[in-house]
């Protein structure tokens, strides 16, 4: 496969008045076209200064970040839907903000809330949602814009666990069949293991890179399924071992 | 509609118009037993006046077709006050947001402005703008435009920075986060230092007319005590009172229709 995003050496320091914070150290990654990459970490580490630094909010210290020709979209670790705009509208503000909302690319936004289950919630307001429609709407905000990377920052974390598991096969089936590249960041390495093609360790602040496994599983499928395949234990302690607790 | 929520909307509605009936039940005794005091002369009529005697005052001011030209002169003023102070506050404002190194250069000189008690530059204003409605204007604009600024400021700073990130992530540019969201996301921050701008303008105004007008409310108060006449400065007041209640009755009205 061929890479869609090089990582180079990249390290990032914060200054502050009150002195600097080494938050990345050398970081060397490819990412691959079409793969879904799961980044987990100590929290504090640097992990959301990285989807930054890549979505561009940041600047790097020094490195390189040999970027492919693609579009990108990042989801951050809050929804930050608009309460004073429709779903609809909330789902297609990186249209218009691209101005890129044409008709076509709103049929494209009703589609991807019917298959999320949003249809009936269209022309309803952000406050009647419950967490997992509002987290369902960002994830939609996202990919309205047809990306070709994505970077999820904890995309879940706000969920109970039922309706995260219940999400978490229809997005991953979503992103399959879009073939969009992915960055997620999780700090559940259940979620990850069964959800990513490959899982890169970072270590303590400075995060630097431990391990990356391949998660080769007996029968691959959705995550649901996937947390009972058989060798889903094995990586699950191989990760859970590497990690800095 | 169940029978318990018609009965709570029901209840609800009875004290209201309790409230109500007592809040005119006290103005209208408190007028009487002012009348009558003063009637009697148990207080002194030639110094606190009585409602009858300040009724009839307006109606004269009315035959002498001065009771609306003043109330025209000072509602004029109070309006062209607030639109320029809420233009001017405003647009600063976002000019601050945008620019915050310009902010930080300024902040000194504002809350300099702003804790100066603008009416010791009264006489500084007659100099230079002359004693005419420019100087009552620039009066008013001096207290309510620096309120304005901050309290709108203050508002567009507190923007959620996880929302302003989101627009960074679709590559947003300045003003397009500005218009979708900055703004929009302090509608009511803007309303309510609008509200406040209302009453500033006001007092402003008032304080302008003290100081060089030959028209409007705040000159037929200080014309009044210049004659002793208690009964037109009372007259004053109340006209004043009358004023600024309807205008924040139409502010009220306005923002419960949004
Ligand atoms: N804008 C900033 N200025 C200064 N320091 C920062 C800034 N952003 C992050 N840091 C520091 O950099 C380090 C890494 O932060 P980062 O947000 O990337 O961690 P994270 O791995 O995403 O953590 P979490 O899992 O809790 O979300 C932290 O120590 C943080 O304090
Ligand atoms: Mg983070």
């Amino acid at each position: 496969m061929t890479n869609i995003l090089t990582i180079k050496n990249l390290t990032k320091k914060y200054h502050t008045p009150e002195g600097e914070t080494l938050a990345i150290k050398d970081i060397t990654l490819n990412i691959k076209k079409g793969e879904i990459i799961g980044i987990v970490g100590s929290s504090g580490c640097g992990k959301s200064t990285l989807l930054n630094i890549l979505a561009g909010l940041d600047k790097e210290t020094s490195g390189e970040i040999i970027k492919t020709n693609f579009k990108d979209a990042y989801m951050l670790q809050s929804d930050a839907l608009l309460p004073w705009l429709t779903v609809l509208d909330n789902a297609c503000l990186g249209l218009k903000l691209k101005n890129i909302k044409t008709d076509e690319n709103i049929e494209y936004v009703k589609k991807l809330l019917k298959n999320f289950g949003l249809e009936s919630f269209m022309d309803a307001y952000p406050s009647s949602l419950s967490g997992g429609m509002k987290q369902r709407v960002a994830l939609i905000r996202t990919l309205a814009i047809k990306p070709d990377i994505v970077y999820l920052d904890e995309p879940l974390s706000a969920l109970d666990y039922v309706t995260r598991l219940m999400i978490t096969d229809e997005i991953h089936s979503i992103l399959k069949k879009m073939k969009v590249t992915t960055i997620l960041i999780s700090h559940d390495i259940a979620e990850c293991t069964s959800f990513c093609d490959r899982i890169v360790v970072l270590s303590k602040r400075p995060a630097v890179v431990k391990n990356i496994y391949d998660i080769k599983l007996k029968k691959p499928s959705t995550p649901s399924k996937n947390r009972k395949d058989e060798l889903f234990n094995y990586y699950y302690d191989l990760i859970w071992s590497d990690l800095d607790k | 509609m169940s029978i318990e929520h018609k009965l709570y909307l029901k209840k609800l509605k009875k004290e209201k118009v309790f409230i109500i009936s007592i809040q005119i039940l006290i103005t209208l005794l408190f007028l009487l037993i002012w009348e009558v005091l003063s009637k009697y002369n148990i207080i002194n009529s030639f110094i606190f006046s009585s409602p009858s005697k300040i009724i009839n005052t307006i109606y004269n001011l009315y035959l002498e077709r001065i009771l609306f030209i003043s109330i025209w002169v000072t509602v004029k003023e109070i309006l062209i006050s607030f639109i320029l102070g809420s233009l001017i506050g405003f647009v600063l404002a976002v000019i601050f947001y945008m620019v915050p190194i310009l902010k930080k250069i300024f902040d000194p000189f504002l809350t300099l402005i702003n804790s100066l008690p603008k009416v010791s530059l009264g006489p500084l204003l007659i100099i230079w703008l002359g004693a005419n409605t420019s100087s009552i204007i620039v009066m008013s604009l001096l207290i309510n435009t620096i309120v304005t600024l901050i309290s709108i400021y203050n508002g567009l700073i507190n923007t959620d920075s996880y929302k302003i990130k989101l627009f960074q992530t679709f590559k947003a540019t300045k003003l397009q986060t500005l218009i979708y969201l900055v703004i929009p996301h302090n509608k009511e921050t803007i309303l309510s230092s609008l509200k406040l701008n209302i009453s500033m303008s006001l007092i402003g105004v008032i304080m302008g007319e003290f100081l060089v007008s030959k028209a409007g409310i705040g000159y037929l108060i200080l014309y009044g005590t210049q004659v002793f006449n208690l009964n037109l400065v009372m007259s004053g007041i109340i006209l004043i009172m009358i004023i600024s209640f309807i205008i924040y009755e139409f502010i009220n009205f306005l923002e419960k229709k949004k």
